[in-house]
């Protein structure tokens, strides 16, 4: 008889196991791998020459010591669970279908399963690995802390009367402002300027032929970078602190 | 080893009968006629042949499209299938040919909806609306409530389908993927900002970051909540609870008593304070969740006034 208390008991001693064994034990497997002093098939699984500090390999198996750890408590409390009579009693009683004839075949319940498994392994994987894998996700929007300073980037257009902000919807369809401003947020953080500058040519191009405002009007594109300190009712909201031109472009 | 496995019997009787017990086909009717009609609505805004004409130097593949070497179709075929897919989520709709015309719209629904997410970003609404398109595809939804079943009915003289496992387990797997969208939006949320995100100072900073964009004309309410602290505090708590809590609805009736009405809400808030997703592209699925065989019991139940 295996009881509940004794596989919680087993749960709770392989939890407490498995954090030495993989807080000092692997981490100083790693460690010597990275330097290439460990055996040659664990020295082989860093790729060499080393492209990332030992840090980044560290932080990687971090992730998986904190899934490990989660992985023994659920799937042992789970069990735990399941041989416990009352929460079989509860449980069965809560979900109201026990007893109930099942007309479905079985390579359809197969296909069923396989469905839920798919599911689950792309969702559960993207979480973990804290990664987007369309149609998955993670998930992560506004799971950062919010800073107390916006520091978002703009583009504007230059016409002869003067500059106005680019609205997507309209001077850029079909994107909207929030796929262009991650867009350019994303551009703006690479290194290589000649490829922004070549990104924002080809954006002023399009605007002046699809743009839905008075396209043809616009000259120039400017990508600015704003700063705004988040202040109470965002009074400052129309007053930027400052304003940086990142990169721009004109055409003749 | 033998002990516990005896031990564990009831658990695949339990899972056998959590997705196959058998259910009347009206609910999942009622569910199918929402979803495909709701999505039919707001693919009239969809420009799939303007993704064509973006310069390339825009094109920034997600891994699913990159792997499975979908590229940008010219404006032709992009009309073209704009169209196909508001035709088959209409057949869908009104449950004629439903089996093919839902595999239709999960194939074209695929590869549309996901086109603009190779534009710089991803849309988290448009993931969980192809899933759902997805278990449609092999789902017999078609049993009621459809031109199907009339035909089936009416012309070819067979008896209406009953009860049948067939018509539980698409429900229940809409639950499955609902519940992971939220549970995965709650653990980030802990895992990237900790337990400071509950912070009525997160939360206030993510209120009012939103008025600093130029896109959206926000009401002042959100403003009103930003300067009340322990407000603030509690809808972020309260968030994190609902959303981290989501599995609970899977096996809690009482959980999803609780839960569901919860998360709606706090989806149409985001919608309303923040301006996020605010055509609610999230409604349909919640029709999945309305136990339509239960209702429809208490009112056959109840005197006729």
């Amino acid at each position: 008889m295996q009881s509940p208390a004794k596989i919680f008991a087993s749960t709770i001693l392989g939890a407490a196991l498995w954090v030495p064994v993989a807080h000092w034990g692997v981490v100083s497997f790693i460690e010597r791998a990275y330097r290439g002093e460990s055996l040659p098939i664990l020295n082989s699984i860093i790729e060499r020459p080393v492209a990332h500090s030992l840090e980044h390999y560290l932080a990687i198996w971090r992730e998986f010591e904190l899934a490990g750890l989660v992985g023994i408590l659920l799937g042992g409390s789970t069990l735990a669970l399941l041989t416990h009579r009352r929460f079989q009693v509860r449980l069965t009683a809560r979900l109201g279908v026990m007893g109930r004839a099942v007309d479905v075949d079985r390579s359809r319940r197969m296909l069923v399963y396989g469905i839920a498994l798919t599911l689950s392994a792309g969702y559960g994987y993207d979480l973990i690995s804290a990664r987007e894998h369309w149609p998955f996700s993670d998930y992560s929007m506004y799971s950062q802390l919010r800073r107390e300073t916006l520091s978002p980037k703009r583009l504007y257009l230059l016409t002869d009367s003067g500059e106005r902000p680019l609205l997507a919807e309209i001077d850029f369809p079909p994107f909207n402002q929030s796929r262009m401003r991650r867009v350019f947020a994303r551009l703006a953080n690479d290194p290589d300027r000649e490829r922004l500058q070549a990104v924002l040519e080809a954006a002023l191009k399009y605007h002046r032929k699809f743009g839905m405002q008075g396209g043809a009007a616009a000259r120039g594109i400017r990508l600015y970078e704003f700063e705004w300190p988040i202040q109470a009712r965002a009074r400052n909201r129309r007053t930027p602190r400052s304003k940086r031109v990142v990169v721009e472009a004109v055409l003749p | 080893m033998s002990d516990m496995r005896s031990e564990l019997r009831w658990v695949p009787e339990l899972w056998r009968a959590y997705w196959f017990s058998p259910a009347s086909p009206t609910g999942l009717g009622i569910c199918r006629i929402l979803f495909y009609g709701y999505l039919l609505l707001m693919s009239s805004s969809l420009q799939s042949a303007a993704w064509s004409r973006v310069p390339e130097a825009f094109w920034l593949p997600t891994p699913t499209f990159e792997i499975l070497g979908l590229a940008v179709p010219s404006p032709v075929r992009a009309g073209a299938m704009d169209v196909a897919w508001k035709i088959s989520l209409g057949l869908a709709c009104v449950g004629l040919a439903t089996r093919a015309s839902a595999a239709t719209a999960f194939i074209l629904g695929f590869y549309l909806l996901g086109l603009p997410q190779n534009f710089g970003k991803v849309d988290h609404w448009s993931g969980l609306l192809v899933v759902v398109l997805g278990i449609l595809a092999f789902a017999r939804a078609g049993g009621a409530l459809s031109m199907d079943s009339y035909i089936r009915r009416r012309l070819r003289g067979r008896e209406p389908l009953e009860f049948s496992g067939e018509y539980r387990w698409p429900i229940r797997m809409v639950w499955l993927a609902m519940t992971w969208v939220f549970f995965a939006a709650g653990v980030s949320k802990l895992r990237h900002g900790g337990l400071e995100w509950l912070s009525a100072e997160n939360f206030r900073l993510i209120l009012l970051s939103h008025y600093y964009q130029i896109d959206r004309d926000l009401p002042a309410l959100g403003l009103y909540i930003s300067e009340i602290a322990w407000l603030c505090s509690a809808l972020a708590t309260a968030t994190v609870l609902l959303e981290v809590g989501a599995p609970m609805a899977l096996v809690s009736r009482r959980a999803r008593l609780v839960l569901v009405p919860g998360l709606l809400a706090f989806q149409i808030a985001n919608s309303l304070l923040l301006g996020v997703h605010a055509r609610l592209p999230f409604l349909p699925c919640y029709a999945f969740w309305i136990p339509w065989d239960r209702l429809r019991s208490i009112r056959e139940r109840s005197p006729p006034s």
